[in-house]
């Protein structure tokens, strides 16, 4: 079962260039362009809140 | 300050005695493993992986036998790459050295690799020949040392003069080199060579140094990589053939190899020895990596550059823990 | 199992090594039902993503290694296994990355956690390491090119003597025997320091100075 994708995938890859010496393919820049988004995400976004939470303490009791 | 500092310290370290929350490590682990597989079965379904099928000696001799036969006289001549290489093959070169450092010399032959024989001549002798090339193996067999090197030094030096066209080589006395390259050639264009090379007369065999080494000698290999912009010197290391993505965790090993000096063959001593020098740092960089902790100035850095005000938001709210005045 | 035993200090290895696991690594540690409130936010998830894209690596690694290296060239159900191996070990990177982000930002190693950091970044290169020798085992032109192009680095050093990235015999049981066995060595480690520690506590936690100020 290949991808359905994967002639697409197998095509030679596109590389941006700024310079003389900077070089990077885009599914390079993709993929760490999308692991700074995903961390900026995630240390932004509101996390559910304990309902649970209130008067305990300590060590991991019940 | 410092007696702060140390109550601080100590509280860190304690287990912790505030405020708690529910927390089932098991279902967090379940549910984790349940997207990861889903993302993975998804990105398969959909993206497939690279799978660009390998070179062969056949597909060399078939798509450029001109540069094949060059490769296998240079063999020969002792003028290839691989047998001018050094550590760990031969003692023909003296490899790269950090400094007083000389640790691809040091570390000694390990990997014993004659070019003229173990690509061409055993190869050769392995298969039955057409009558020229064997009196061709015959001669270059007996011959003296001298003999050998002037023939075979003299074609490629012919060779290059064409700049590799076989056809307008000048003629000259090259003794059994162009029969013994054109035996090569044939073996190379019928598939025997890939098979012997591989097998090397015996029948459980796993190392392809050998081979790799002689694809790596001539313009299939190479002009393969290129076309796949997997050349270093263009930031190669980090990608993969197609569309896929490749090694981005590469980038740092990567980028040395594109500036100065690094990139500079004939800089001396860095560029010319870079792939020492840039082990050597990414050694280097690793254990600051690793060391971070024991690191003044980089520990600090997420206490100066609060990040962390996100990330325990909630927290310092409900305890009502305020910002440090900037210095 | 008497309680004499129990409470003098033990000469007995055994017993030592029960009471020292008992002390740092009691169950209640290794499966909490709590965890400090101010483990809240979406960050913490990513070294949880890290170990489940490893099992997912595994999983897909060992039908690999049954079939042998070669059998994905040549078979659909091979060539998708490949695809889960393949993209499982992006998932990896990513989400270890960014979990390292995070833990670098958080300046997990405060509080007597070194070990956990140390532990955590020798991970990362090992994982680089067994992605290398995976990457060397594809048995296609990419082992090919890596093969070619890798082998002047290490033997720029002299451990291209011994280590052979141009032999694939070596580079396979490197890549599926002891690379794995060392990285899921230091992963369990990385794991029960976490477990032993607790989650690091925020900065500025403990800092009398600044409840209630500067909101």
């Amino acid at each position: 079962m290949t991808g359905f994708f994967s002639e697409f995938m197998n095509l030679n890859a596109v590389y941006l260039k700024a310079n003389s010496w900077l070089s990077i393919s885009v599914s390079n820049l993709v993929v760490i362009i999308s692991m700074l988004v995903i961390f900026f995400i995630a240390i932004s976004i509101p996390f559910p809140k304990d309902h649970h939470e209130s008067s305990k303490n300590g060590r991991g009791q019940k | 300050m410092s007696a702060d500092k140390s109550a601080i310290h100590s509280k860190e370290s304690a287990p912790w005695q505030g405020k708690v929350r529910r927390y089932d490590i098991v279902k967090e682990g379940v549910i984790a493993l349940l997207i990861v597989s889903l993302l993975t079965l998804t990105l398969s379904i959909f993206m497939g992986s690279p799978d660009e099928p390998s070179l062969t000696f056949k597909g060399w001799a078939a798509s450029n036998s001109d540069n094949f036969y060059t490769t296998a006289v240079q063999e020969l001549a002792g003028t290839s790459e691989s047998a001018g290489y050094g550590a760990p093959y031969n003692d023909a070169g003296v490899g790269l050295n950090l400094g007083p450092l000389w640790l691809q010399k040091w570390a000694g032959i390990h990997h014993p690799i004659n070019s003229a024989n173990d690509f061409v001549i055993t190869p050769l002798g392995e298969q039955q020949q057409p009558a020229d090339v064997a009196a061709a193996l015959s001669t270059w067999r007996s011959a003296a040392v001298v003999d050998k090197q002037r023939w075979a030094v003299d074609y490629d030096a012919a060779l290059s003069a064409v700049e590799g066209k076989v056809s307008a080589v000048k003629s000259g006395d090259y003794g059994p080199v162009p029969t013994l390259a054109k035996g090569l050639t044939a073996m190379a264009t019928s598939g025997a060579l890939d098979g012997l090379l591989l097998s090397q007369g015996g029948f459980f065999q796993t190392d392809h140094t050998k081979q790799i080494l002689f694809f790596g000698d001539g313009a299939y290999l190479d002009d393969a990589g290129t076309a796949a912009n997997l050349q270093g010197g263009t930031w190669g290391m980090m990608n993969e053939t197609g569309r896929y993505p490749g090694q981005a965790w590469l980038w740092l090993y990567s980028l040395w190899y594109q500036i100065p000096p690094f990139n500079n063959e004939e800089s001396h001593p860095i560029g010319a020895n870079a792939d020492a020098y840039i082990l050597a740092l990414m050694g280097f960089m690793t254990l600051g990596l690793v060391m971070i902790p024991f690191i003044p100035g980089v520990r600090s850095l997420p206490i100066r550059i609060p990040l962390h005000r996100a990330i325990w938001r909630q927290y310092y709210q409900t305890e009502g823990i305020g910002k440090r005045k900037k210095k | 199992m008497s309680t004499k035993l129990e409470t003098q200090k033990p000469d007995m290895w055994t017993a030592r090594l029960r009471q020292s696991w008992q002390k740092n690594l009691p169950i209640e540690k290794l499966l909490p039902d709590t965890q400090p409130a101010y483990v809240a936010s979406w960050i913490y998830v990513f070294g949880v993503l890290t170990l489940s894209a490893l099992a997912v690596i595994i999983a897909s690694g060992v039908v690999l290694a049954f079939e042998g290296p070669s059998w994905y060239h040549i078979s659909d159900a091979g060539r998708f296994v490949n695809s889960l191996h393949f993209w499982s070990v992006q998932l990896f990177f990513f989400f270890m990355v960014v979990h390292l982000w995070g833990k670098f930002w958080m300046a997990a190693w405060r509080g007597k956690r070194q070990a956990t950091w140390i532990t955590g970044s020798i991970a990362f290169v090992v994982s680089i390491a067994t992605a290398f020798t995976g990457y060397l085992t594809q048995t296609n032109f990419d082992s090919q090119w890596i093969a070619f192009e890798a082998k002047d680095g290490f033997n720029s050093v002299g451990i291209g003597a011994w280590f052979t990235v141009t032999n694939l015999g070596q580079m396979l049981l490197m890549h599926v025997a002891f690379l794995p066995l060392v990285l899921g060595l230091i992963t369990v480690i990385h794991v029960l320091q976490v477990r032993r520690k607790g989650v690091v506590p925020p900065i500025d936690a403990f800092d009398q100075t600044l409840k209630g100020v500067n909101k």
